[in-house]
This record gives C-alpha cells, sequence and structure tokens, in this order.
C-alpha cells in the first residue's frame, strides 16, 4: 500500500474512504440510493402517522360504533369492522403497539447481541468459544414457535411480548458484530490504544464502539423489522394483548371476513408490508453505501 | 532504424465525477518501446503509471475517458474492436500484475490455468497442453513442473507464484510484456530472481518489455531506457546509465537524492518537501514546481512542454539540471 | 521507573533468550486434541540496546522481525525468554504494571492506513495516552498535543481533523506524534516507511533521526529494506525464520557481512546506478543454491547455503558468537 492521495471519490486509490461518521452517512443523502430513500419514506410514512394518529382520525380505536363492515369512504378512509370500529383509527393505533413492541424488543436484543458479540470478538479464545456455543443454542430454536410456547405459558402482554422476543433475536446481531470486531482486533490503532495505557474497557468502548457503529445501525434496523414481523405473529395467533391492539391482531380478527371486507385485512396488512419493507430498505442503504460496512473488501 | 512496437502518443485518462470535473490521471503522456527493448517506468502514487500500463490492455475501468493514441505496430489500439483485443491479450502483448495471489483463480491448479491461457489463443495440439505447461514452468525456474502444475495457487510461495504468472504470461510468445510492480510484493532475494528471470526470457525470445515500478533501483538493474512519470505525465526520458548518472530533470535529481543507498553511507538524505498532488486539484504551470529545490516564477506560470536535449533524451523543465550539475553528485 | 544510567553492562534493552512460538492450526473444532505443530516465529533471540542507540533489524517475509518487536515491547506475551526494558522486565508485568511499561517504551507501526482510529480526531488520540497516563488533560493536554504535532512537522491545524483527511506520510506524522506525546526512552518503529512513497520515506526518516536527537531516544528500527536499515542504524541485527543469524556494527556488517544469508541479501540489493548494476549482477551469477542433504533441523538457512557442510549443518544449529570483538556470527563456518 503505498502513499495514498485523498481522491474525493477515488476510482482506483484501493483504499475505500473511512468517512461515515455516526450520522454523517445516513447525511450525505447523495451517497443514498434510490431504494433506500424509498425506504426511508415507507418509515417516515408510518412513523407519522402511528406517532400523530390523533391529527389523522377522530375516533377510538377500542370505540364500537353503530356503522359495522362499512365500506371505505369519507367518514372512514379505512372502513369499519364488525363491531363498528373505525379501521384507520385500529391501524394508525395499532401501529403503535407494533412498532413500540418492534422497537423496544429490538434495542434488548441489539444490546444483549452486541455485548456478547464484541466481548466474544475481541478477547477470543476460550471465552469466545463458550459464548459461540451459547450463541449457537439460541440460534437453533426455532424464534416465532418457542416465542408462541414461552408467550402461552407465562402469558401475553407487552411487557412479555418484549422480552421474549428480545431475548431470542440476539444471535443475530451477536454474529454480526463478533466478525466486525475480529477485523478491527487486528488493527494496528487497537494496539497503539493498548499501548496508550487503555484498559480493555476504555478499547472497547472508546475504540472498538465506535467503528462497529455502521454494522449496527444496519443490523438494528433489521432487527426492529424482524421484531414486528415477530409481534405480528404473536398476535395473529392470538397470543397478543386484546387490549392493546396490534396490526397481527387485525389480520386475525379482519381474516374471518376476507371475503365480505377485504378492507379489514388489506390495510393493516399494508401497514405491515411497508414498514418491513422500508426497514429492511433503510437497512440496505446504510450497509450498502460506498463507505458503509458492506463496501468492497475490508 | 527499425518502427517501434509500441508508439503512445498524448495519451490522457480521466474519470468523470458527479457535479465535479473530471480527474485527469494521466495527460498528455508520449514514449515509444522498441522490439526486444526493456524500458522502465518510474514514478510513485499519483504518477499515472500504472493507468498508463492498463490503456496498453485496454484494461481501464468502464468510466474511464481515453484520449490519444496506442499503435501497437502501427495498429490503433484505442480504436480495436473487443475481439481484436482480446486476441491480442495474452498473444501479442500480456501482463504480469503485483500481486500473484488474487492473480490466480484460488480454486483451480495451476497448471489447468495456465493450459486455458494457451488454449485460448492456440486451439491446436489440446493433447499436448500438459508437455507445454509443464516447459514453461520449467523454463521460469520451476523446479519439478509437471507435479507443481497440479498444485493449487496457495501451495506456491509468493515467489513461485510470480514466477507461474510470468509463465502465464509468456505462454504465447508475445512481442510484448507489460510488468505492473511485479516485484513489489516480494522479498528482496525473490525479486533479484524474477528480474534475472525477465532479462533471461528478453535475451532469449525477444520479448519487449515494459517494467512499471516505483523502484529506481529495480530500473537499473533491468532496463536500458528509463521514462519518469510525475503527475500524469512524463517528465524525463532517456537511456538508463544517462538518467542515473546526470539526471536533468529536478524531480528525478531530487527522488535520487533522497533515496538511502546500501553501498555509501549518507548523512543526511536530502527529502523532497511536500506530497504529489492530487490528481484532482493539480498546481499550475509545472507539476512539480511546488516541490522543486529550484522552482523559479516561469515555473508556476507556464508548464514546460518535453523537449529533447539530444538524440535519445528528454525532459519537460524549464531549468534543466545539466546546467546546473556540478551541483548533482 | 527509575531512569538508570545505563552502560555497556547495563544496556537500556535486554533481550535474553526470547522465544515466541505460535500453535499452528490442526483441523477444525476446538482442538482438543492439540496439535503439536508449532510456528516458531521468535527462536531464540538475544540482544541489547544501549540508550541512544538505533539497532537495526532486517529480515524478509517470515523471519519473524515484527513479532519479535512487539514481543520486546511487551504487545505479545513471550512463550520464554526475558525481554527488559530499563531494568523492568517486561515478561513478568500484568496489567497496571504492563501499561506503566508504555510510559517510556512505545511503538510506531507500518500501516498509516490502519494505524489511526478513523473515528476519532487527530486531537482525541493524541490526548489518548496523556488521559490515560494520568500526565494532562484539557488545557495542558492540547498544550502537548500541540507541541508533538509541532515537533513532528504537523501544524495545530490538523487537530481538529480525522485521518482520512491526510495522506500516508502525514498519516504516518501523527502515528509517530502519539508515540512521542508521552517522552518515552525506547520505541520500536515496525517498518515505519515501507508503505509510504518514495519521496515521503526521506521524509519520515529524516523526522525520527531528528526526533532521536532532540529527545534523546533509543530505537529498534525494524524494516526489510537495507539501504534504509543501513542508512539509520548504528547496530544491525540480521533475521532469518526466528533466528538472529548476524549482528555488528552497521559499517562492519555492510563492509564485510560473514554470514551466508546475509550475504546473499546484500548482492540481491540493486542499486541505482547502472555501472554498480553490472558489476553486481556479475557477482552475484550462478550463487542460487539448492542443498538437497539439507533436512530441516540444524541451521535454517542449510537448504539454501553455500557454504553448508553436511552432515554439520543439517544436525547441529549454530549459535551467535562473537567472530571479532562485537561482530557476531552464526555459523559453524562463516568469518573468513
Amino acid at each position: 500500500m503505498k502513499d495514498g492521495i485523498i481522491v474525493k471519490p477515488a476510482p482506483f486509490a484501493g483504499r475505500p474512504g473511512w468517512g461515515m461518521r455516526l450520522f454523517s452517512g445516513l447525511a450525505a443523502a447523495r451517497r443514498l440510493s434510490a431504494s433506500s430513500v424509498l425506504g426511508v419514506a415507507f418509515v417516515v410514512i408510518v412513523g407519522t402517522g402511528t406517532l400523530f394518529a390523533p391529527l389523522f382520525t377522530p375516533f377510538d380505536p377500542l370505540a364500537l360504533g353503530p356503522d359495522t363492515l362499512r365500506a371505505p369512504g369519507w367518514a372512514h378512509p379505512f372502513g369499519t369492522d364488525d363491531l363498528g370500529r373505525d379501521v384507520l383509527a385500529r391501524v394508525l393505533y395499532g401501529g403503535r403497539v407494533s412498532l413500540s413492541v418492534g422497537l423496544f424488543s429490538a434495542v434488548l436484543s441489539v444490546v444483549l447481541g452486541m455485548t456478547i458479540g464484541m466481548v466474544a470478538g475481541f478477547f477470543g479464545g476460550a471465552l469466545d468459544e463458550a459464548l459461540m456455543r451459547l450463541t449457537e443454542a439460541f440460534q437453533i430454536l426455532p424464534k416465532l414457535l418457542v416465542a408462541v410456547v414461552v408467550v402461552s405459558l407465562i402469558g401475553s402482554g407487552l411487557t412479555n411480548e418484549i422480552l421474549v422476543i428480545g431475548l431470542l433475536s440476539w444471535p443475530a446481531t451477536a454474529r454480526v458484530i463478533r466478525g466486525r470486531v475480529q477485523v478491527i482486533r487486528h488493527e494496528e490503532f487497537i494496539a497503539a490504544a493498548e499501548m496508550s495505557g487503555a484498559s480493555w474497557l476504555r478499547v472497547l468502548a472508546r475504540h472498538v464502539t465506535p467503528n462497529v457503529m455502521s454494522f449496527l445501525l444496519v443490523s438494528a434496523a433489521l432487527q426492529v423489522a424482524s421484531a414486528i414481523m415477530a409481534e405480528s405473529f404473536l398476535s395473529f395467533l392470538g397470543l397478543g394483548d386484546p387490549a392493546h391492539p396490534s396490526w397481527g391482531l387485525l389480520l386475525q380478527q379482519g381474516q374471518l371476513f376476507l371475503q365480505q371486507a377485504w378492507w379489514l385485512t388489506t390495510f393493516p396488512g399494508i401497514a405491515l408490508a411497508m414498514t418491513i419493507l422500508g426497514l429492511n430498505l433503510m437497512g440496505d442503504g446504510l450497509g450498502g453505501g460506498r463507505a458503509g460496512p458492506g463496501a468492497g473488501r475490508r | 532504424m527499425s518502427e517501434p512496437i509500441l508508439s503512445i502518443r498524448d495519451l490522457r485518462v480521466a474519470f468523470p465525477r458527479r457535479a465535479a470535473p473530471s480527474v485527469t490521471v494521466v495527460d498528455g503522456v508520449a514514449f515509444d518501446v522498441m522490439p526486444g527493448e526493456i524500458v522502465g517506468v518510474v514514478g510513485e502514487s499519483g504518477s499515472g503509471k500504472s493507468m498508463t500500463a492498463r490503456s496498453v490492455l485496454r484494461l481501464l475501468p468502464r468510466t474511464a475517458e481515453v484520449q490519444g493514441s496506442i499503435r501497437f505496430r502501427g495498429d490503433e489500439v484505442l480504436k480495436m474492436s473487443p475481439g481484436r483485443i482480446r486476441e491480442m491479450r495474452g498473444a501479442l502483448v500480456s501482463m504480469v500484475f503485483q500481486d500473484p495471489m488474487t492473480s490466480f483463480n484460488p480454486v483451480l491448479r495451476i497448471g489447468d490455468q495456465i493450459a486455458e491461457a494457451i488454449a485460448i489463443h492456440d486451439r491446436t495440439g489440446r493433447a499436448s497442453l500438459g508437455e507445454r505447461v509443464a516447459r514453461l514452468l520449467a523454463r521460469v525456474g520451476i523446479a519439478d513442473p509437471k507435479a507443481r502444475a497440479r498444485a493449487y495457487p496457495h501451495e506456491f510461495s509468493g515467489g513461485m507464484r510470480q514466477r507461474a504468472l510470468t509463465a502465464m504470461a509468456v505462454a504465447n510468445g508475445p512481442a510484448l510484456l507489460i510488468a505492473d510492480e511485479p516485484t513489489t510484493a516480494l522479498d528482496v532475494t525473490v525479486q533479484d530472481q524474477i528480474l534475472r528471470l525477465m532479462r533471461d526470457l528478453n535475451e532469449q525470445s525477444g520479448t519487449a518489455i515494459l517494467l512499471i515500478t516505483h523502484n529506481i533501483a529495480v530500473v537499473a538493474s533491468l532496463c536500458r531506457r528509463l521514462i519518469v512519470m510525475y503527475a500524469g505525465r512524463v517528465v524525463e526520458d532517456g537511456p538508463t546509465a544517462e538518467v542515473l548518472s546526470a539526471p536533468q530533470h529536478p524531480y528525478t535529481w531530487s527522488l535520487l537524492q533522497s533515496v538511502p543507498r546500501i553501498d555509501r553511507a549518507i548523512g543526511r538524505l536530502t527529502a523532497i518537501k511536500g506530497q504529489p498532488p492530487d490528481p484532482a486539484t493539480p498546481p499550475g504551470g509545472c507539476k512539480f514546481h511546488p516541490r522543486c529545490p529550484r522552482a523559479e516564477r516561469r515555473c508556476a506560470e507556464e508548464e514546460p512542454p518535453l523537449e529533447q536535449t539530444s538524440a535519445s533524451h528528454a525532459v519537460r523543465c524549464w531549468l534543466r539540471m545539466s546546467e546546473t550539475a556540478e551541483a548533482a553528485q | 521507573m527509575t531512569t538508570e544510567v545505563t552502560t555497556e553492562a547495563n544496556p537500556l534493552v535486554r533481550v535474553a533468550s526470547l522465544r515466541k512460538h505460535f500453535p499452528m492450526g490442526g483441523g477444525a473444532g476446538v482442538g482438543l486434541t492439540m496439535r503439536r505443530e508449532v510456528n516458531k516465529a521468535v527462536d531464540d533471540v538475544s540482544f541489547d540496546i544501549q540508550a541512544g542507540e538505533t539497532l537495526g533489524l532486517v529480515g524478509e517475509s517470515g523471519s519473524g522481525k515484527s513479532t519479535l518487536g512487539r514481543v520486546v515491547v511487551g504487545l505479545l506475551p513471550a512463550t520464554s525468554g526475558q525481554s527488559i526494558i530499563a531494568g523492568q522486565s517486561v515478561a513478568k508485568l500484568r496489567g497496571k504494571a504492563r501499561k506503566a511499561l508504555w510510559r517510556h517504551a512505545q511503538m510506531v507501526f507500518q500501516d498509516p492506513y490502519s494505524s489511526l482510529n478513523p473515528r476519532m480526531t487527530v486531537q482525541d488520540a493524541l490526548a489518548e495516552p496523556l488521559r490515560n497516563f494520568g500526565i494532562a488533560r484539557g488545557g495542558e493536554a492540547d498544550r502537548l498535543v500541540r507541541e508533538a504535532l509541532d515537533a513532528c512537522g504537523l501544524g495545530a491545524r490538523a487537530m481538529t481533523r480525522y485521518p482520512r483527511e491526510f495522506s500516508g506520510g502525514q498519516r504516518q506524522r501523527i502515528g509517530i506524534a502519539r508515540a512521542l506525546i508521552v517522552r518515552p526512552n525506547f520505541i520500536v518503529a515496525d517498518e515505519p516507511v515501507s508503505a509510504l512513497d518514495v519521496s515521503i520515506q526521506a521524509q519520515i526518516i529524516n523526522l525520527l533521526q531528528d526526533l532521536k536527537a532532540e529527545f534523546g531516544l533509543t530505537y529498534l528500527f525494524i524494516a526489510h529494506d537495507l539501504a534504509v536499515i543501513r542508512h539509520v542504524s548504528d547496530r544491525v541485527a540480521v533475521m532469518y525464520r526466528g533466528k538472529l543469524v548476524e549482528t555488528a556494527p552497521a559499517e562492519a556488517l555492510y563492509a564485510r557481512p560473514l554470514h551466508p544469508y546475509t550475504q546473499l541479501l546484500l548482492r540481491s540489493v540493486p542499486v541505482p546506478d547502472t555501472k554498480a548494476e553490472a558489476e553486481r549482477r556479475r557477482l552475484a551469477q550462478g550463487t542460487e543454491v539448492t542443498n538437497p542433504e539439507a533436512t530441516g533441523g540444524g541451521c535454517p538457512f542449510s537448504a539454501r547455503c553455500p557454504m553448508a557442510q553436511f552432515p554439520i549443518c543439517a544436525e547441529k544449529a549454530p549459535t551467535l558468537a562473537a567472530r571479532s570483538g562485537d561482530h557476531f556470527v552464526a555459523c559453524h563456518f562463516a568469518g573468513g
């Protein structure tokens, strides 16, 4: 490797620019592909809708009404269900449930996965072996089936759902982070950090973590998507919290009326699909940029 | 006086950028290679030497904008059809690259890869391919060639891989061999062997060699003529012995002054200040003037042309070192 | 750590019978059945470095020189043997004590693209050792950072920038400033210029020489380029396959190399002078040797050595012994 001249962009300069401060990668919109912009758009639409639900609908999602199984129209843009409840309201408020369960369980799995992955990747040896066996043990479990079993045993409820999904999903993040840390481990700046008197904790926190952030963000986006999917799955099977209807629950209730009232399943389904797709595209975008974790060699 | 086997005139290679002017990495390069001659091109990062070499075989990235003229045996390479280029590559003009590890397919045996290189251009004699491969490997100094041909790239040492790569390159008896930093990744003892191998190949089969390197000492060992490139331009072009003993361009001179020597002790190296220019923002006038120990005002304003100072020697400089050569050695 | 006055008998750095073995991966899995194969990257190496001296360590790839550098300075634990810096045995240090050693012994790394944390500004990177060693914080740390950058030829404007904004040579300067900022006595420079352009190499070599004079440093300078080693070293040690084969004052080694491997190295290096090159090629003719009697035991160079005699060279590994004054060679026959 020869003394490089910084040419932006670098056609043949050899090394990809390290670029990407924590969020500058996102801010450098000119580097985002069309699909990742679409992904962000989807997520923003869904996020705004659910967050500011009262702005978009005057109805209470749980309020029963006289107008049952009404097709979409002016009064009820998404129609009503068999108990007269406004579907738009149920989709938007239900989104809050789906998204928050998705978000919190993703946070749990990412934090857990990152910690285990970093420790395993950094220290190697017997500790790595042990942690990898643990990871594999969790990976072997068919996540959704186990979730179903556990939730039926300990009872449904948002907290339980978050815990179960989070505790079953961390291996994916752990593996990604471990792989990245194994590469960083051998970079000379880590040796330099050790020689500058840093404790291993400081090396991990101050030197390793910032360099896995881009990978972490990608993994986080994908984990949120996967958690939302898991939550929908549980709700669809009737293990969701009926007091806090989510998209999965809507889908389950709507399937009885699949023939007569297509709007009961279509709109929650679109919302779900948009969210999952959007998060995946975002994740790809974060990872696929020229300076991102998925870029070229190294 | 024979015709040059390779004749480059006014070669320009640029890469387009989004919302910014193109970056020119090769800017008006011109030189000749005579049949059977070994020519060395010396330059550092950003000199454009590798791009120039790749242009000869049209191995540039698709986004590259190439202008100028590259004539191989009189034929204009830049205007050749893709079919003719393919015919040319590996048969008339071959290339040896820096990293022998990535030049071979790791999942195929060495012998098979060399055989493929032969078979692409020579459909006859499929049966004797094994024989020819073994003979080639022996010619490049690999012991036990029949057995070694069945080995995979990772089973070869770096030096052996480079030999095998050279074997693949000369398999079809090319008239010109382009070697892009062939010994940079090798130990010095292995480097010596590879350079000797190249000299032998040149002497035995008259293959012309265009050697690209950043190591000016390697050139002294092998090349009859030396071309010095800086910032996408040729700055000096002449017989190696002359250029090394009495360099006329301040860059060549400074480079020689700044290199530690194994054969004598030097008090303090005379380093060239600054660093090679960014091709995206080149300096005005002479590209070397910000770092030049002798720069005058004219150097910052106007770029000098490449001019012959004798029948065989050309320099791109307003003030030639030869005029104050007493200061040199 | 006390600053000891070092004399011939009390060198700043003493390495004694240092060994570093790496187990060679044999088969997948946890490795319950551990293969006996080891890679003896550093195989019984001993040398001294006097205060203020530069010891040049030269070898080709696979010689173990980089591993040796890291073991000497304590980045890698030794398998056996001693590395003693200013009277402190590095091998015995753990945790805090080992870190304390690094206030006095630092390293300059080879790859300017991997030796700086891409997520840290220059200021943060240089302030890191100041903070961790409790030397300075805040304004005082800034002052020291400025000084270190200035000593290495960089302006204060570099402080807020990220490594990606610098060229290789500049990054190397930053790495040197980082090693320097704690005012160490001893620096291991592991191929500090190998990854740089030729015209930049001279700048960094000069910088290292100047810093040595200005701050009274002692260097272990590791490189594969024999010309660079000649230029910077007071003494030179030649390494081959984990062993030292020759150590001598620089001038003596280059004028009269005694070990056949050193001789092979020196006559393989091209010089930028066509007359000298022609002469070198003439002398090097037919000196490539392969000895089929070499079994892999005994002297590691026996397979390629023109002087080898069998069976002794295949059976008995030579040890480093003085041939004349301070010129040491590990060979049964060298020293004419």
